[in-house]
């Protein structure tokens, strides 16, 4: 039998069309798939615009999570920096108020000299300071009918509460002198403040 | 027959529901899956713009305090002239030989009281009181007392200074 001679059997197996339609759907639906159709096109056109705002949203909280990363560092270095700074200002400022409440006796030592007149001569001088007062005491050498300085002008940086002329006390006078208003001996005595 | 009907109207009513699904979709994933993030996001964002505002106030702060290093020398200097202002210093830099006295005696008050004596000349007397306050910026002068050396009442004074010694500061 030559093999050119045999034919292909034939294989019917198409599912026939029906005849009528099972279903027949409204005419409106149609309006109502139009509609599903622009929302669907809306939908997926604002979905992009958002997923876009999305994604550079994305990036700007990557970025700030970084950025906050190192300010939060930086934070507390700066922290520690301004404690450190107070503590150093603050002790600054302790020394400096310790320093200046601290009473130098340059300004008073100076002034002594201004207490004792030409025809004087001091012969026990005391200073003692409590506080913001000054004592100051000094017992001149002068002529009988002389009398110590009256108001003298106050050291720099103090006030004369009171000052005048007193009886030396007898500690205050060389050895062998009483303590009289009449000897050639008056105490200058004075208290100072600090304004 | 009938059985076909109601499989294809089943079948058209599940096509149109997921019709309707698919155009609600991208406005359901908008407002509930990227919203509740943008937000979060953006509470990151305002929280990382805090952050940059409270830096920047501390860098203001900061910038408030002039001269720090200069400040923290001095600091130093300071306590170090504190911490020297001893008895035994006081002691050595007014008996160390370089000025003349004599009678030199240290007299311990109370805790806080040290009483020196001493017989100088009055120039010496002035250049050590001097040179003793130069030296120990910290201590305090509570009196002085000055009186002719019964010796040699004419030159020499009997010097005799009360002082307070600093106390260590609290830091």
């Amino acid at each position: 039998m030559n093999p050119h001679h045999l034919k292909l059997p034939v294989i019917i197996d198409l599912q026939p069309e029906p005849e009528n339609a099972i279903l027949r759907l409204p005419d409106w639906m149609k309006y109502l798939f139009i509609l599903l159709y622009i929302c669907t096109l809306f939908g997926m056109g604002l979905l992009l615009k958002e997923g876009y705002g999305f994604f550079q949203l994305y990036q700007l909280k990557v970025q700030a999570l970084r950025t906050a990363e190192q300010a939060t560092r930086d934070i507390a270095a700066l922290n520690q920096t301004l404690v450190e700074n107070r503590r150093t200002q603050n002790s600054y400022e302790q020394f400096k108020y310790r320093q200046r409440t601290i009473a130098r006796p340059g300004p008073l030592l100076d002034w002594l000299p201004t207490l004792v007149g030409r025809a004087q001569r001091a012969h026990f001088i005391s200073l003692q300071q409590a506080n913001d007062r000054v004592n100051v005491r000094v017992t001149l050498e002068k002529a009988i009918a002389d009398s110590v300085i009256q108001n003298p002008a106050p050291p720099p940086d103090y006030q004369i509460v009171q000052s005048g002329e007193e009886t030396p006390k007898y500690q205050e006078l060389p050895t062998n002198q009483r303590p009289s208003p009449k000897n050639e001996y008056a105490a200058f005595a004075a208290q100072l403040k600090k304004p | 027959m009938k059985s076909k009907a109601l499989r294809a109207q089943l079948a058209a009513v599940a096509a149109i529901v997921f019709l309707a699904l698919v155009a609600v979709a991208p406005w359901v994933a908008g407002s509930h899956v990227l919203k509740p993030v943008s937000v979060k996001w953006n509470q990151i964002i305002r929280h990382k713009d805090g952050l940059l505002a409270e830096k920047a106030g501390l860098e203001a702060k900061i910038k408030e305090f002039q001269n720090m290093e200069e400040k923290r020398k001095a600091n130093e200097l300071f306590q170090k002239n504190i911490n020297q202002s001893g008895l035994d210093s006081m002691q050595g830099l007014i008996n160390n030989g370089k000025y003349p006295i004599y009678s030199f005696r240290t007299l311990q008050l109370d805790s806080k009281e040290t009483s020196f004596s001493f017989v100088a000349q009055y120039n010496t007397l002035g250049q050590l009181l001097t040179d003793l306050w130069n030296t120990f910026q910290f201590i305090e002068l509570s009196s002085l007392v000055v009186k002719p050396s019964p010796n040699k009442p004419e030159e020499d004074v009997v010097a005799t200074l009360t002082v307070r010694l600093p106390q260590a500061q609290n830091r």
